[in-house]
């Protein structure tokens, strides 16, 4: 079949029945900004979120009389768990110069000190922080080992609030995805409802459905393609003239709202609009086309 | 070419059948007038040939087609063999003549040298062939009508149907356009028009086949319109 032939077809009826394409195309790039902005935000969350949870770490205090090797051979034994990413080992002496470091503006806190009473410590990093009580519990009990701390309460509720963030992020999403293809159906249905004549036409001349379907459905991409690069193009300008300052003046958050993600959100609301715009002129479409 | 036996379409809601125990055998290249009253069941009748309803009960038969056997989506090649015509013409107004005579190609898949040399030709057999790049809200009536015989006839379909043909037309332009189907029909297409034309039906001395309340009342061979308006 000649492919050239139906986009023909859909740029002319584009063109021909420019009020309905532009009726079409706003409400799927107002549809797509709402989304794309929420998503923008919401991601950007979701990045600051797991920022916090990496920062999760256990501290794992060791016994003064447990001896070296023991001590070297626990830290390659931690190391082999696949939960691990990293475990740094933090000598006695270590542990004191940090702590002379941190305490330097009160140089009685460290004369108050006699000798060396802080421990040698393991720093342990997880691949996934959520396997940091798994872990802890794992190492709790050892005979080299005198406390392990990380900071439990902390740690649990901040993953019952990221959880709860995340949740109704994604629920967001997806009601304003529906929102979106609803109007998206209703707007691409009166569309084709202003052209069922060409529709009962084409049936009368004895075309096959999918001949019928392919030019409204290519017609319905097009329309959603358009509509996803305007909400790009109005999301760059948010982007750039407003978040970037947000993220400036709270710098102390490792916000970044930054180009990699907005790249890969605009390659999503393309994906979107094209599927908004081929699903709705299908379900669109469904109707006319019984036989 | 089309074989009605026993068919009885029922509209729902309806206690009277539309159409009631229809037996029609028509040859391939006949002419017929189908005639009757309004609510007679002329449009039913066509409505069966084209699937776009089933009957109740009986069986139909189109170009050798088992009508009522016909899946869904083969239905489009069942209208392939049938070119139709109707009174309000049925033209797409975004598109010129000659573009609505094409489209009919277009859709069928055919190629643009086809569809070069076929469009001019068709034209000019209903005698527009200079009116092609108009669009039907600058063509008169007939015109317009000539456009949709012309879309109709330009996959050379077997048969050709139309409903009313002359409805919007008046009568000079109305017998024109019969000379134009009998013209269409002795190059060998079977012809059936549905109408309310006396003078058409009583000039041409066709077949003629008298629906009254979805029945049969005549079917004569040279026949005449026969009812009083």
């Amino acid at each position: 079949m000649r492919i050239s032939w139906f986009f023909k077809e859909a740029i002319i009826s584009l063109k021909r029945n420019w009020v309905m394409s532009m009726a079409a195309i706003s409400t799927v790039a107002l549809s797509l900004l709402v989304l794309g902005l929420f998503a923008f935000v919401a991601l950007t969350l979701d990045d600051l979120i797991t920022s916090f949870e990496r920062q999760v770490e256990i501290e794992v205090f060791l016994k003064d009389e447990a001896p070296f090797q023991e001590v070297q051979a626990l830290q390659e034994k931690i190391i082999s768990w696949k939960e691990v990413k990293n475990v740094k080992y933090v000598s006695k002496e270590e542990a004191l110069r940090k702590f002379k470091e941190k305490y330097k503006d009160n140089p009685e806190m460290i004369e108050a000190i006699p000798g060396n009473p802080l421990p040698a410590s393991f720093q342990i990093s997880l691949k996934n922080p959520k396997n940091v009580v798994r872990v802890a519990k794992r190492l709790e009990g050892r005979k080299e080992i005198d406390e392990v701390k990380y900071g439990q309460q902390v740690v649990e509720k901040l993953f019952a609030v990221t959880k709860v963030v995340r949740m109704i992020g994604l629920l967001f999403i997806l009601l304003l995805g529906f929102a979106s293809l609803s109007l998206i159906v209703i707007t691409i249905r009166l569309a084709i409802f202003a052209r069922r004549n060409e529709v009962s036409i084409m049936r009368l001349v004895g075309a096959s459905n999918w001949f019928i379907r392919l030019p409204f459905l290519l017609e319905g991409m097009g329309q959603g393609l358009i509509g996803a690069i305007i909400a790009i193009i109005l999301i760059h300008f948010t982007r750039v003239t407003f978040f970037e300052k947000i993220a400036k003046s709270l710098s102390f958050l490792p916000i970044s709202f930054g180009f990699d993600l907005f790249l890969k959100l605009s390659a999503s609301l393309i994906v979107a609009g094209l599927c908004i715009g081929a699903l709705g002129s299908s379900i669109a479409l469904r109707r006319f086309l019984k036989v | 070419m089309i074989k009605m036996r026993n068919v009885t379409k029922y509209y729902p809601n309806h206690s009277e059948p539309a159409l009631a125990e229809i037996n029609v055998d028509v040859e391939k290249g006949e002419f017929i007038f189908l005639v009757g009253p309004s609510g007679s069941g002329k449009t039913t009748f066509i409505r069966l040939l084209l699937r776009e309803i089933l009957p109740t009960t009986g069986e139909i038969y189109v170009a050798g087609i088992d009508v009522l056997h016909l899946r869904p989506w083969k239905v489009p090649y069942l209208r392939r063999n049938i070119g139709c015509v109707f009174q309000d013409f049925k033209l797409l107004p975004n598109k010129t003549a000659e573009e609505n005579v094409a489209f009919a190609l277009e859709v069928l898949g055919r190629s643009q040298h086809v569809i070069r040399e076929q469009v001019p030709e068709i034209l000019k057999l209903v005698g527009l062939e200079s009116q092609g790049h108009k669009f039907p809200s600058e063509l008169s009536g007939g015109e317009q009508q000539r456009i949709s015989i012309a879309r109709a006839l330009v996959n050379h379909p077997p048969i050709l149907l139309a409903d009313e043909p002359t409805g919007n037309l008046d009568p000079a332009t109305s017998l024109e356009l019969m000379a134009l189907f009998d013209r269409i029909n002795k190059m060998g297409t079977t012809v059936l028009v549905a109408t309310h034309n006396r003078e058409m039906v009583d000039s041409m001395r066709k077949r003629v086949i008298a629906l009254e309340n979805g029945r049969i009342v005549r079917d004569q061979v040279r026949g005449v319109y026969g009812y009083e308006d």
